[in-house]
């Protein structure tokens, strides 16, 4: 079974369970940075990567989704292909503008279902097996 | 894509994210074969140049964390 092991990164001295993963744009892949998040039911991407790709978020299917702080936040969901070390899949991905947080989720639905994921903080490892 | 790109993004930002954070708060980065090759106010504008410059592979691109962004997030 593949099993991929990835570091946690450091910023101003903590620990983040952030990992590089590909996303397919318009027949293009894009690495991008995600915060591994168990609470996101989906992942959930901010906007401004499709606007630069030339992505139209927009054509999905717009819902919404509550944040931290209990509003609701208009998230344009497709099915897109994503990569994790070797292995691609389609997953509901969000867009919105409005999401607050600096970086971009990677959600549970069509992940967390794939990986068995282990935080392992204290020898600063991520492992990731299917 | 090749996913040994992707491992070595990952493995190139497990080192320097530390003082990306510090050195570019706030601004847009693109990170290409072990550097950073351009900064920016927004995705898109850094995204457009990059189209510009039709670099292989894709560069990363994120927007760096500011220290209350951390604080929210950590």
């Amino acid at each position: 079974m593949p099993l991929y092991v990835l570091r946690y990164k450091r910023m101003q001295g903590r620990l983040a369970p952030i990992i590089t993963v590909g996303i397919k744009l318009e027949e293009t892949w894009y690495p991008i940075e995600t915060y591994i998040d168990s609470g996101a039911a989906y992942t959930l991407l901010k906007a401004g990567i499709a606007e630069g790709a030339g992505f139209d978020y927009r054509a999905g299917h717009l819902t919404s989704c509550q944040v931290g702080d209990g509003n609701f936040i208009p998230v344009y969901l497709h099915e897109l292909e994503l990569q994790i070390g070797s292995e691609r899949f389609v997953a509901p991905v969000g867009f919105s503008e409005r999401l607050g947080v600096v970086f971009h989720l990677l959600g549970r639905d069509g992940v967390f279902s794939r990986f068995k994921i282990c935080f392992q903080e204290q020898q600063r490892l991520l492992t990731l097996e299917m | 894509m090749d996913a040994f790109i992707l491992q070595q993004y990952d493995e190139w930002l497990a080192d320097h994210m530390e003082e990306i954070v510090e050195q570019y708060p706030s601004q847009v980065v693109a990170i290409h074969e072990g550097h950073i090759i351009y900064t920016g106010e927004s995705e898109e504008d850094v995204y457009r140049w990059i189209r510009k410059k039709a670099l292989t592979p894709m560069p990363l691109v994120f927007r760096v964390p500011r220290p209350e962004d951390l604080n929210v997030i950590l």
